[in-house]
C-alpha cells in the first residue's frame, strides 16, 4: 500500500510567547492508502488538533503535510477548500447535519461545489448504500441517532473522497447504534476506503487495522494490527 | 441543489428574523412610494387648482405713463382713466398663439369703463361671458342666473350691496337700461366690485367697436406660463404681457418644501432600514457559525459562502419590494379619501414599483455586505470548535 498521507515534524502552538502552549510536537507518520487508522488519546492530548491539521483547516506552526504528494499547507486558503472537496470527507462530532435540510439535501451539499451534474441521483444512490433509501426527505430531527449517523457518513462519501476523517462519530450514540455505525465504517474500509478516526471507543479501535496513541502532543504508540481489520 | 436552494431554505427556517428584515426593507420602500405618490398627487392637485384659479397672464396695451393697477387689474394711466386699447387683431393674434402652441386653456378679453350707476362711480367690464367663465371656474351665481341677452348684466357681490341691487332689478348705464340677470357669489377678488355686461354691449355704449382694455389668458399648465408669456410678447409688440408670478412661485415653493421634507423622511427611514437589515443578517451569521464551518470544511470557497448570504438578501429584498410598494400605495390612497377629494387620486406606477424594488434590493445587499464578508472569512476550525 502506497503512502497517501505523510506528516513530517508537525508542530502546533497556540497562544503567544510565555503563554504559548504546544498542542503537537514533532509529529511524524504516514498513512497508506486503504488504511483504517484509529487515533486515541486523553483529553488535551492534541488529537483534535491533529485531525484538524489532517483536515487541511489548521495550518501547523511547523512541519509539513503531504497528501497524494501535495504540500497541502503551501496551497492558498481557497485552494485548500478545493483540496478538501476533492480529497476529504468529514464526519464531525455531533454529526453536524444542517437542520433545515432534508437527509438527501444534506448528502447533496458537497455536490453543490463539485462537477457532478445529477445531484439527486448520486445522493439517492449513496443514501441507499447506507440503508436510508426510504427516508431521504426527512429532516434530521425526524431521524433516529443511528439514521443521522448514516446520513453524516453518506454526506462524507458522496464525492468519493480518498480519505474519510471522522471525529468521535459514535460519541453521542448508544452502544447498539454506535455498533451499527462502526459496522458501516468497516464495510467502507473493506471497499478500500482510507479512514482516519479520532475515538475513545474501544470498539472503533477493534474495527481499525492501526492505532496511533497521542499523548502530550506526541505519538505515544503507533500499532499496526497484523490480523487486519476485524 | 444550488446555493439558491440553501438560501431559500434558510429563509423559511428563520421566519421571525427574516420577517424583521422584510419589515425593515418594506418600511423604506413604503415610505418612498407613499412620499412620491403624495408629491405627485399634490402636484396634480395644485396644478388643477392653479389652473382653476383663472388667468396667469394678463395682456394690456403698452403705455409710457404710470399705470393704475389694483392687484393685477390695470385701470388706466395716472393722467386719466382713458386707457389705451387693444383691438380685434390683437385678439386674433392671441388665438393664433393658442392654436400653434397648444398651451392656452382659455382667454377672455375685457373692455373696462368707469361709469355711474345710482349716483355712484362703478367699473363696468364688458366681457365674453362664455370665455370669462372658462377661465374663472369659481364664478357662481348667488342670486338669479348668468346673462343671456345683450341688455343683461351680472353684478359683483360688493357692487350689488353698495348699489342696493338685486337680481331682476334694472339699472341705467350711459342712458341705457340694463336688467340684472344675476348676482355673482363673492369671490374675494376685484370681480366683486364690478358690473359685468356683454362685451359688444359695452363697446356700443362707449363707441369703441372692436376694442378691449385687456386680455386675461390662462395657460394649461403653470410650468408653461413663462414661455407662453414670451410667445405672446413676440406676437403682440404693442402690448405688455405680464405673467402672474405668485401662482407659479407658490407652487414651486410649496412643492420644494414638500419634496425636501419627503426626501428627508425617506432618507432617515432608509438609514434605519439598513441598520435593521445589517443587525439581523449579522445576528443570523453569528447563529450559523457551525453551519458555515461545515460548508467550509466540505469545500465551499469563501465566495460561495458570501453568495449564500447575499442570495438571501436578494430574495428578501425582492419580497420586501413588493410588500413595501403595496403598503406605500395603500397608505397613499388614504389621503384622497381623508381629504374628500381635495387631493387627486393616486394611480399605480410601474416605474415607482420597480424603483421601490431596486431600493429594497439595494439596501438589502448593501447592508448584508459586511455580514457576508464575515461569514466568508470565518475560521472553519473556530466555527466548528471541535474537529
Amino acid at each position: 500500500m502506497s503512502d497517501l498521507v505523510r506528516l513530517e515534524e508537525i508542530t502546533k502552538y497556540y497562544g503567544e510567547r510565555e503563554n504559548r502552549v504546544a498542542a503537537l510536537s514533532g509529529i511524524s507518520f504516514s498513512i497508506a492508502q486503504g488504511e483504517y487508522v484509529a487515533i486515541m488519546g486523553p483529553s488535551g492530548s492534541g488529537k483534535s488538533t491533529l485531525l484538524s491539521i489532517l483536515g487541511a483547516m489548521n495550518p501547523p506552526t511547523d512541519g509539513k503535510m503531504f497528501v497524494d504528494d501535495i504540500d497541502v499547507y503551501k496551497l492558498s486558503s481557497e485552494r485548500q477548500a478545493d483540496f478538501r472537496r476533492e480529497y476529504l470527507g468529514f464526519i464531525f462530532q455531533q454529526l453536524q447535519l444542517v437542520p433545515y435540510l432534508t437527509a438527501i439535501e444534506n448528502v447533496m451539499l458537497p455536490l453543490v461545489v463539485s462537477d457532478e451534474k445529477d445531484h439527486e441521483t448520486k445522493a439517492s444512490q449513496v443514501l441507499e448504500r447506507v440503508g436510508l433509501a426510504g427516508k431521504s426527505h426527512r429532516l434530521p430531527s425526524e431521524l433516529s441517532g443511528g439514521e443521522q449517523g448514516r446520513v453524516a457518513i453518506a454526506r462524507a462519501v458522496v464525492n468519493e473522497p480518498p480519505i474519510l476523517l471522522a471525529d468521535e462519530p459514535t460519541g453521542s450514540l448508544d452502544s447498539a447504534t454506535g455498533a451499527e455505525i462502526l459496522s458501516l465504517f468497516s464495510e467502507l474500509h473493506l471497499e478500500g476506503q482510507t479512514i482516519v478516526m479520532v475515538t475513545h471507543n474501544p470498539d472503533a479501535v477493534a474495527g481499525a487495522n492501526r492505532m496511533i496513541q497521542i499523548k502530550d502532543g506526541r505519538v505515544f504508540e503507533d500499532k499496526l494490527f497484523d490480523k487486519g481489520p476485524v | 441543489m444550488t446555493l439558491t436552494t440553501i438560501a431559500l431554505k434558510n429563509i423559511t427556517r428563520r421566519k421571525g428574523k427574516m420577517a424583521l428584515v422584510v419589515f425593515g426593507l418594506a418600511l423604506a420602500v413604503a415610505t418612498l412610494v407613499s412620499v412620491v405618490s403624495l408629491i405627485r398627487a399634490f402636484q396634480g392637485t395644485v396644478d388643477d387648482k392653479l389652473n382653476e384659479y383663472g388667468f396667469n397672464i394678463i395682456i394690456y396695451p403698452k403705455s409710457k405713463e404710470l399705470l393704475i393697477k389694483y392687484g393685477d387689474m390695470v385701470l388706466g394711466s395716472v393722467s386719466s382713466y382713458q386707457a389705451p386699447a387693444l383691438d380685434q387683431a390683437d385678439l386674433d393674434r392671441v388665438a393664433l398663439v393658442g392654436k400653434t402652441s397648444g398651451r392656452i386653456a382659455g382667454y377672455s378679453p375685457k373692455l373696462l369703463e368707469v361709469d355711474r350707476v345710482g349716483g355712484k362711480r362703478v367699473l363696468v367690464a364688458g366681457v365674453d361671458f362664455r370665455a370669462e367663465r372658462r377661465i374663472k371656474k369659481w364664478w357662481l351665481v348667488e342670486n338669479g342666473r348668468f346673462p343671456a341677452a345683450a341688455d343683461e348684466v351680472f353684478v359683483g357681490q360688493t357692487a350689488a350691496e353698495k348699489l342696493g341691487i338685486e337680481a331682476k332689478d334694472t339699472i341705467s348705464v350711459r342712458g341705457r337700461v340694463l336688467r340684472v340677470a344675476g348676482i355673482l357669489m363673492e369671490t374675494g377678488s376685484q370681480d366683486d366690485d364690478l358690473i359685468f355686461a356683454k362685451l359688444d354691449t359695452v363697446r356700443a355704449m362707449t363707441g369703441k367697436p372692436g376694442q378691449v382694455s385687456l386680455i386675461e389668458v390662462a395657460a394649461k399648465r403653470t410650468e408653461d406660463v413663462d414661455s407662453l408669456a414670451r410667445s405672446l410678447e413676440r406676437a403682440l409688440p404693442k402690448a405688455t404681457v405680464q405673467s402672474v408670478r405668485q401662482a407659479v412661485e407658490f407652487k414651486s415653493s410649496a412643492l420644494s418644501h414638500l419634496i425636501k421634507f419627503g426626501l428627508g423622511i425617506t432618507a432617515v427611514i432608509i438609514f434605519i432600514s439598513g441598520l435593521i437589515v445589517f443587525t439581523m443578517m449579522a445576528s443570523a451569521v453569528n447563529e450559523r457559525k457551525v453551519e458555515i464551518g461545515i460548508f467550509r470544511a466540505i469545500g465551499f470557497r469563501r465566495r460561495k459562502i458570501a453568495a449564500i448570504i447575499l442570495s438571501e438578501a436578494l430574495m428578501l429584498g425582492l419580497i420586501s419590494g413588493v410588500a413595501g410598494y403595496a403598503l406605500g400605495f395603500g397608505l397613499a390612497q388614504l389621503l384622497p379619501a381623508v381629504s374628500r377629494g381635495a387631493v387627486s387620486a393616486i394611480r399605480p406606477s410601474l416605474t415607482l414599483a420597480l424603483t421601490g424594488a431596486a431600493l429594497s434590493v439595494g439596501i438589502g445587499l448593501l447592508a448584508s455586505l459586511i455580514p457576508a464578508w464575515r461569514a466568508a472569512n470565518l475560521d472553519p476550525v473556530e466555527a466548528l470548535k471541535n474537529l
